[in-house]
């Protein structure tokens, strides 16, 4: 099943090489603090990742993904054991144990285990067909989606690893929202999801002992930090009200490539990797900040246009687990460098200075590039599709 | 301002647009969907089917709303609230830094000046927001180390240097090698306990021993370092300050741009100008080191001192603290994101504190201390085995009328370092048992409870009551009146209103009958009203109120109370409850300080009134001005016929005054040992009081009574303050000073 072009879209390809752009220049400016010898050694290695990138996103665009549809079961039990992997032979960084040595680079499993784990549910809801199903006949696979779920969400939770736990519960929700689940068992679940949020609140006001069990002392910090930051100005309040003047001093323009006070002061923490948003918004401005957003939200929209027109189901189900992946990870790392959520260490999609994630996004998007390319072959049996 | 609301009209614009965009692909998405509705003839499983895309726009759309809100709160974030932002990353920061001022002074009743400030050099460290590092600390004592020294002795430079100093200098230019002392274990710790672990660690090894310690530069570094360790931040710390030579003050001063944090500036110290005379009272501050007790921390952090501020902790140091210390000047510092200082602005002017004018007459108190101290060396050497129980001799001294505190006086005998010192405190701390100089409140309590009048005749004679020892006067008296019980002393006549005021019937070597207890409560209170047994109401921090002995059934004791051989009472309520019946039964409180004053920077004149203390009445003895008038004429009568009048009836001055020779029995070593407390009240002249005294001596010996220390003290004190008095009237006083200050009063 070869494909009759070449194994690009051009839509996002131009969003990647902006990514790219983007990405260099953030870096640049923010790891400044950090390189003591060469200036540039974060960007060298930032455009290797790059390259080695597009190269794995080509060759996964090229190879079909319906093929992958029968090996998801053994992609997630990889994912799973090299996750087993952290717990035992991790490496600890930031009192986080996310990271595995593998030689040449250090590998993040929960990168990748994200992937793995939304082809399998995407497989698994694939398997349902596209007819809506009763609430009754909901349950078996409900149970299933969660039975694959829980293990990988619940170790990188305790790595601890907040931000991805969440970013993966996010995208195994709009699978189940957009598959042929009941729409009663998706309410049900997501009521079930405020009821636990309302419960963990109603229990830190009037039993604490018991919520501090579920929720460490650190996590809450950050909740504080992102409540009242100048009251909790010593911790994560000082790096979001650090951050959120630099974005804000910024203003319309920027101040220029370089040039952000907060940033090459070193008042921002992770200026490369976490809050690369604040390098963008400091030096670039609103302009920066706001045509950034819009690339991403483009890039979202090219790949739900990519689902409208996808032939297979597997394959949309694999844009829609992308989308959500996306959508989160873009929404939280933003959102909790101007105050719109907590902090987590979640980096920036594409922008953020860090291998692993990178090559596991650009994975995410040579899958969805090979949904694209096997699409207009079926462009005329209308019955597969779904426009 | 518009243009920031232009631009974030355009990003809703722009929002709209995308809304609009979004719409668009809904609509026809949906239309899609219907148009296949039709087309197909399954219509149910289209309408199962139409879930899918339904569902996408669903997502697609709360994505779409979760961007929306990222360019909203983005908007929000740079566009509404950047300029604000900006401006406080460009801003320029502002420390404030406080100058401190001299503190107030204190002056003697007739303007002489008895506290002074004296500048003194002081070489200080204050570090910088977050302090500094311990290896820059250490880098500022090396450069420092170059300018001055801590001391110029070795032996006191080696004991300002601890081994834990030592070891922390070794640490600090050996870090890496410290650390490798660890253990796997050690790693676990958190870093405060794994420092503490490797100075453990350097200790056991001893490898702080191969610098050579005996080279006092390097022990000037490391206890220079040390000072620098005990800084907080921002907030200033003496460095030294006691013989910092001018050579030193010179070269840090010039070097003051090297020397990140360290500052060479006056300090003030407070100078007693009477070598330490009425010190006792004057009370102390803490140096600036010391600071603000940490005790009371907040309650003086609230008040805006900072931490090394130096604050009064005794005396009228303590107690008019608020007026003493002024308002530091507070100057504002701006700098900019880089630390340069842009701009200083004077937020509070400096105010030197307050002066304080004292009651005090320096000049009789400084003749009184010698006075006392010099009797009761006397007294002392001229029988040193009956008196060596003999410690004290206190004596307090008031303006009846204003409660003015003219002199206090303390000396005391330390018989470990035999010398003699001065410990006036004593005055209102020390509470002893008084004996018959308290008789003037029992007679006022016999009229006021109405058990006597003036006038009733007594029988004096032995009293023998079952079961204790036989209670007389000195002498037996026979019919004795209330003048001549005061005159004579009368014990007995004593017995007899207490028993009365207790319903107790006598009858001879039978016990008490009918003896009520309320006795006691009953004289007390009417003591009280003269202030034996409550506080007087001077103006000091402290003051003991004596001890009240127990209520108990056994009109003994009561008989006992009466005459004084019961409760004790301090020197100070002594002289408080002859002041009262001097002042026809006013009790005005005793105060130390007359008048406040604004510092005007000038020794010799005194400034403006601030605030003038008025006298206190804090009572009138319930009772009718004739029974008042009855005990000053017994008063009277004991210093012309009575039991004063061999050492009295010869003054020149009109004295009344009542003698007290109270038994002190106490053990020593388990064996009883008999001494008197010899105690004198009085006042002068009888009929326009205008000093009173009281005189307690504690503890001597019971065989040379009546060659009467305190009789000797009292004469001289008479003596001097009329001959003080006589001679400001001769010389017009000292007065220019106050002149002056009346004159600027009016201005």
């Amino acid at each position: 099943m070869q494909p009759k072009k070449l194994p690009i879209d051009y839509t996002i390809v131009f969003l990647l090489c902006c990514f790219f752009i983007f990405s260099l220049f953030a870096i640049y400016s923010g790891s400044g603090q950090y390189a003591s010898g060469d200036p540039t050694f974060f960007v060298k290695r930032q455009i290797v990742f790059y390259v080695i990138g597009f190269i794995l996103m080509a060759v996964i665009a090229y190879f079909d993904f319906e093929l992958i549809e029968k090996w998801t079961l053994a992609l997630y039990s990889v994912g799973l054991i090299l996750l087993i992997a952290v717990r035992l032979i991790g490496i600890e960084k930031n009192g986080a144990i996310r990271w595995i040595d593998i030689g040449f680079m250090e590998l993040q499993p929960s990168e990748v285990m994200k992937i793995f784990l939304v082809l399998h549910v995407a497989a698994l809801l694939t398997q349902l067909g596209k007819y809506r199903l009763s609430f009754r006949e909901s349950i078996p696979v409900t149970l299933k989606i969660s039975l694959y779920t829980l293990p990988p969400t619940y170790l990188i939770l305790k790595q601890p690893d907040l931000g991805t736990t969440l970013m993966i519960l996010f995208a195994v929700f709009a699978l189940i929202f957009a598959s042929s689940i009941s729409i009663k068992m998706f309410m049900l679940l997501f009521t079930l999801g405020l009821t636990g949020l309302g419960t963990l609140i109603f229990l830190y006001f009037y039993n604490f002992d018991l919520f501090n069990r579920l929720i460490e002392d650190h996590q809450l910090a950050r909740i504080y930090g992102w409540l009242n930051p100048a009251e909790f100005s010593q911790g994560f309040g000082y790096q979001l009200q650090q951050a959120m003047l630099g974005i804000g001093s910024g203003q319309l323009s920027g101040t220029g490539f370089n040039q952000g006070y907060q940033v090459q002061s070193g008042r921002i923490p992770e200026a490369h990797t976490d809050f690369i948003f604040a390098v963008i918004g400091e030096d670039f401005g609103f302009l920066g900040t706001s045509i950034l957003v819009i690339l991403f939200f483009v890039l979202i929209y090219r790949i739900i246009t990519i689902a409208f027109h996808a032939s297979s189901l597997f394959g949309v189900y694999i844009c829609i687990g992308v989308i959500g992946l996306f959508a989160f990870q873009i929404f939280q790392n933003i959102g909790m460098t101007i105050g719109l959520m907590p902090i987590t260490g979640l980096a920036l999609p594409f922008i953020s200075y860090g291998g692993s994630a990178l090559l596991t996004n650009m994975m995410a998007i040579g899958l969805v590039t090979s949904v694209h390319l096997r699409t207009k072959e079926y462009m005329f049996s209308s019955e597969e599709t779904i426009e | 301002m518009n243009k920031s609301k232009k631009w974030s009209d355009f990003s809703l614009l722009q929002i709209n647009l995308k809304m609009k965009k979004a719409l668009k692909h809904a609509i026809i998405t949906y239309c899609g969907t219907l148009y296949e509705k039709r087309g197909e003839p399954m219509a149910k499983q289209n309408k199962k089917r139409a879930q899918l895309p339904l569902r996408l726009n669903v997502l697609f759309l709360f994505v779409f709303l979760l961007f929306s809100l990222l360019i909203l709160q983005l908007g929000i974030v740079q566009i509404i609230n950047g300029e604000e932002a900006r401006e406080r990353v460009n801003q320029t920061e502002n420390t404030r830094a406080s100058i401190s001022v001299p503190r107030g002074l204190m002056y003697d009743r007739y303007g002489q000046l008895i506290l002074d400030n004296e500048p003194e050099r002081s070489i200080t460290y204050t570090p910088p927001k977050n302090g500094d590092s311990a290896k820059a600390r250490l880098k500022i004592a090396e450069d420092l180390a170059e300018l001055m020294v801590m001391s110029d002795d070795f032996k006191e430079l080696e004991a300002m240097v601890r081994d834990r100093d030592k070891q922390e200098y070794w640490y600090l230019l050996n870090t890496e090698d410290a650390n490798d002392l660890l253990t796997e274990e050690d790693l676990e710790l958190d870093t405060s306990e794994q420092y503490q672990q490797i100075l453990d660690y350097i200790e056991e090894a001893k490898t702080y021993d191969e610098y050579d310690w005996s080279d006092p530069d390097l022990l000037n570094v490391v206890a220079i370092k040390k000072e620098l360790d005990q800084a907080y931040e921002l907030s200033p710390h003496t460095i030294k300050n006691e013989d910092v030579t001018e050579e030193e003050y010179a070269l840090i001063s010039e070097n003051l741009t090297r020397l990140p944090g360290i500052d060479a500036k006056i300090d003030w110290n407070r100078v007693s100008m009477y070598d330490g005379t009425f010190a006792s009272f004057i009370g102390g501050i803490t140096s600036s080191n010391e600071g603000i007790p940490r005790e009371n921390q907040d309650y003086y952090l609230t008040l805006g001192y900072s931490r090394n501020d130096r604050v009064g902790t005794s005396g009228l140091e303590q107690q008019y603290e608020s007026l003493l210390r002024g308002q530091k000047e507070i100057i504002e510092y701006t700098t900019d994101n880089r630390g340069n200082i842009v701009g200083t602005d004077t937020v509070i002017e400096g105010k030197s504190g307050n002066d304080l004018m004292l009651t005090v007459d320096i000049e009789l108190q400084q003749a009184l201390d010698q006075i006392v101290q010099k009797e009761l060396k006397d007294y002392i050497n001229q029988n040193p085995g009956e008196n060596k129980y003999m410690e004290d001799a206190l004596v307090a001294v008031l303006d009846p009328q204003t409660g003015d505190v003219l002199a206090m006086s303390g000396a005391h005998y330390d018989r470990e370092e035999n010398e003699y010192v001065d410990q006036a405190y004593r005055v209102i701390y020390d509470a002893h048992i008084p004996g018959s100089s308290i008789k003037g409140a029992t007679v006022l309590t016999g009229y006021q409870t109405g058990v006597i009048s003036p006038g009733t005749v007594i029988y004096d004679r032995p009293i023998r009551i079952a079961g204790t020892s036989v209670k007389q006067s000195w002498k037996q008296l026979y019919d004795v009146d209330d003048l001549r019980a005061i005159e004579q002393s009368s014990n007995v006549y004593m017995f007899e209103i207490a028993m009365r005021i207790s319903g107790a019937t006598y009858r001879e070597n039978e016990p008490l009958r009918g003896f009520n207890p309320e006795g006691f409560q009953i004289m007390r209170n009417h003591f009280n009203q003269f202030g034996l047994g409550v506080e007087t109401g001077i103006d000091l921090p402290f003051e003991a109120t004596g001890v009240t002995g127990s209520t108990t059934g056994n009109g003994g004791l009561l008989l006992d109370f009466a005459i004084g051989q019961y409760d004790t009472y301090t020197t100070l309520q002594l002289a408080q409850y002859v002041s009262t019946i001097a002042n026809d039964g006013y009790r005005v409180s005793p105060r130390l300080v007359k008048e406040i004053r604004q510092s005007n920077g000038n020794k010799e004149t005194l400034g403006s009134i601030v605030e003038s203390n008025s006298p206190t009445v804090l009572n009138r003895i319930d009772m009718d001005d004739n029974y008042i008038e009855r005990v000053q004429q017994g008063f009277r009568r004991v210093a012309t016929s009575g039991t004063g009048s061999s050492h009295w009836a010869n003054s020149e001055y009109d004295v009344a005054i009542k003698t007290g020779t109270a038994q002190n029995y106490f053990y020593d070593n388990g064996i009883q040992q008999k001494t008197n407390n010899l105690t004198l009240v009085g006042y002068a002249p009888y009929d326009e009081p205008e000093v009173a005294f009281a005189i307690i001596v504690p503890r001597t010996g019971t065989g040379n009574d009546h060659n009467g220390i305190h009789h000797n003290i009292g004469n001289q004190l008479i003596n001097t303050y009329f001959e003080l008095k006589e001679q400001r009237d001769q010389e017009g006083i000292d007065e220019s000073i106050i002149d002056e200050m009346a004159s600027q009063d009016q201005e």
